[in-house]
């Protein structure tokens, strides 16, 4: 991300951090859009978390892009997903430990977790 | 008098000798500059910190005069030539908060490197005056094992052991004879303690307390009458015995006792003997390290790590005929991938290479599940030169001199060193791996020295019974007054010197039988 990119999203990163809650038909859209960058099932993903990265992500999307994410966006979601981390203006936020890498270790789990 | 005995620092020795002489029925006070961990608030430290560094779960380093993962310059007024680091934790209950678990005796040669090998010096007890006192902290720690790694036993270990890894039967095919390491993990409930569930979680915190861990001794402790005071950092002693300690809110105190144990770790002891004008010219000198060596390659088939305790297996090159000429070393294999290779960490690197989908899971397991690590800790040298003191224009939190680390590492341990890189490249090349990656690490996992044992006042600064030369009734435990480091882990020597000095101070401060309820549990 260049320097003027990543200015930008972090004022509209701050902006959202107080705007309003996910709604359902935001959520269900954005909970759509992360089963297909990730590719799994969209009951593997957990609906409150997803609210809870919709949020925090809200900040990465103009209005509709949630429907034709650009390459950041794509990249922030998956991150979520994958690595449970958000970037906000106030550095890495940590929304999740039990995300989908660890899911490709089945028998495993996170540091500070005993058993999934 | 406040107390019969004063015990400075809560860690595995001092926990230890405060349970014993609390038991005894002697008045035992526990001062700690730390505060009390809550396991399930460390947990969540843990769980929500971004960089899951090894003080992560625990209250702020910097506000309790205590060195900080993310800021050593913090803390360590580095004079070098080598930098060191030496993390270790203010709180109650220790460094065992965060250690790996490996309880290990010294290997008998370790007693007599002098006599033995031509250097370093000799202790001045053997292993066989250590050997009862061993089986005694197995007893307590709650020591998994079957081998006795070439230290003879007279007795077996509490619980049997943990089942070796993925990763060590890899490594055993490779053509490694590996033995299953001593661990003070619970490999069945114990004492009232959990068992380990196998979840390569044990640094910086063990989940359920499985891993043994200090606090265990300080409730005994303390359910025994002894008194803690936390959150009280001891400044400075005045033969007598005063003990004068301060708080962060600004308050300050005396308490009088009529012996001091010190066990407040290879830093914070010379910083207070200095502090307090006290000990001879050997305060803080002899500094020595844990220096590892990490290898890190991706095995040719997957070796399942994150499936076990963080080491189970390790290969014992801590003594023989060589070690005149350099270092040994005990290499452990690694359970827990590579240090940055985690799923989470290695997802975040791959997805920005543009991998999504199914492709980054695929990548995510194939790369997980090879990845196989080594690390050898070298056995150090003690030298003069090397040493611990006082800082004197940096104060830390609590108002004292910070301290000053001198340190160079010897030729000796540099040939250990390269020795160790070498076994790690050969046998990850028998077994096919790639992408074969050596360095040395950064944080030694545990310092020795600084207030060594011995019979010369001129180059040591306690006796054999671990009094100070010239200091009628204060005692120094803990890695500090090892003369020589070995390269085993130093914890379970902590504990048999601990337990053999409270039982040495048990008939000096014995004045009531202990409440009921003394054992831990």
């Amino acid at each position: 991300m260049d320097a003027f990119t990543r200015r930008a999203f972090l004022a509209a990163v701050a902006a959202a951090l107080v705007a309003r809650p996910a709604e359902g038909a935001d959520l269900d859209a954005f909970l759509d859009l992360s089963a297909r960058l990730c590719e799994v099932p969209r009951a593997r993903l957990d609906r409150a978390l997803g609210a809870r990265y919709l949020h925090a992500l809200s900040g990465w999307a103009r209005p509709g892009e949630f429907r034709r994410p650009g390459p950041a966006l794509r990249q922030a979601i998956l991150e979520a997903w994958f690595c449970g981390t958000v970037e906000t203006p106030g550095g890495v936020r940590v929304l999740e430990r039990r995300t989908l890498a660890w899911d490709a270790v089945p028998y495993a789990a996170p540091p500070g977790f005993c058993g999934r | 008098m406040d107390a019969d005995v004063a015990v400075v620092g809560s860690g595995v020795a001092g926990a230890l000798v405060a349970w014993r002489l609390a038991s005894a029925g002697a008045r035992v006070v526990i001062l700690e500059a730390g505060t009390r961990v809550d396991r399930a608030t460390a947990l969540r430290h843990f769980q929500s910190s971004p960089d899951r560094a090894l003080d992560s779960p625990y209250p702020d380093s910097a506000r309790v005069g205590a060195p900080s993962a993310k800021d050593l310059g913090q803390h360590y007024v580095q004079e070098g030539p080598e930098f060191v680091s030496g993390l270790y934790l203010r709180a109650v209950g220790g460094s065992t908060w965060h250690w790996l678990g490996t309880a290990m005796r010294l290997h008998p040669h370790d007693f007599r490197m002098r006599s033995r090998y031509g250097v370093g010096v000799d202790w001045p007890l053997a292993y066989q005056d250590l050997e009862p006192w061993y089986l005694q902290a197995e007893r307590a720690l709650g020591v998994a094992g079957e081998d006795d790694w070439g230290s003879p036993r007279s007795g077996p270990y509490p619980m049997p052991p943990h089942p070796a890894s993925g990763a060590d039967f890899a490594v055993s095919r490779a053509g490694a004879p590996l033995k299953l390491l001593p661990q003070a993990r619970n490999s069945r409930v114990y004492e009232g303690r959990a068992a380990c569930c196998g979840a390569a979680s044990c640094v910086p915190i063990c989940p359920v307390g499985a891993k043994y861990d200090a606090s265990v001794h300080v409730a005994a402790a303390l359910r025994a009458g002894a008194r803690l005071l936390e959150a009280t950092a001891v400044q400075r002693l005045e033969p007598g015995w005063r003990v004068h300690w301060k708080r962060r809110d600004g308050s300050s105190g005396v308490l009088t006792a009529g012996r001091v144990v010190v066990a407040a770790h290879a830093v914070e002891t010379p910083r207070l003997l200095l502090h307090s004008g006290l000990g001879g010219p050997a305060v803080g000198r002899y500094l020595m390290a844990g220096n590892a060596v990490l290898s890190t390659a991706l095995a040719a088939e997957p070796v399942h790590p994150y499936g076990a305790p963080q080491a189970t297996s390790g290969l014992d090159l801590r003594d023989g005929p060589w070690r005149g000429e350099r270092s040994g070393f005990l290499l452990a294999v690694s359970n827990d991938g590579w240090p940055d290779g985690s799923p989470d960490r290695l997802a975040g690197r791959l997805i920005r290479r543009g991998l999504a989908g199914r492709a980054l899971q695929e990548a995510i397991r194939d790369h997980v599940l090879r990845q196989v690590a080594l690390v050898s800790t070298c056995e150090d040298l003690p030298l003069a030169e090397n040493r611990v003191d006082l800082a004197p224009d940096a104060p830390d939190a609590f108002g004292m001199p910070r301290p000053r680390l001198r340190y160079r590492l010897s030729d000796w341990t540099r040939r250990g060193q390269a020795e160790a890189q070498a076994v790690h490249a050969r046998l990850l090349e028998a077994m096919g791996a790639a992408e074969i990656a050596h360095s040395t690490a950064a944080d030694p996992g545990y310092l020795l020295g600084t207030c060594r044992m011995g019979e010369d006042p001129g180059e040591s600064v306690v006796d054999p019974d671990l009094e100070g030369h010239g200091l009628r009734g204060l005692h120094l435990v803990g890695s500090m007054v090892f003369p020589t480091a070995g390269s085993s882990p130093p914890t379970l020597t902590v504990a048999a010197l601990a337990l053999r000095l409270a039982a040495r101070l048990t008939g000096a401060c014995a004045r009531r039988p202990g409440p009921a309820g003394a054992a831990p549990g």
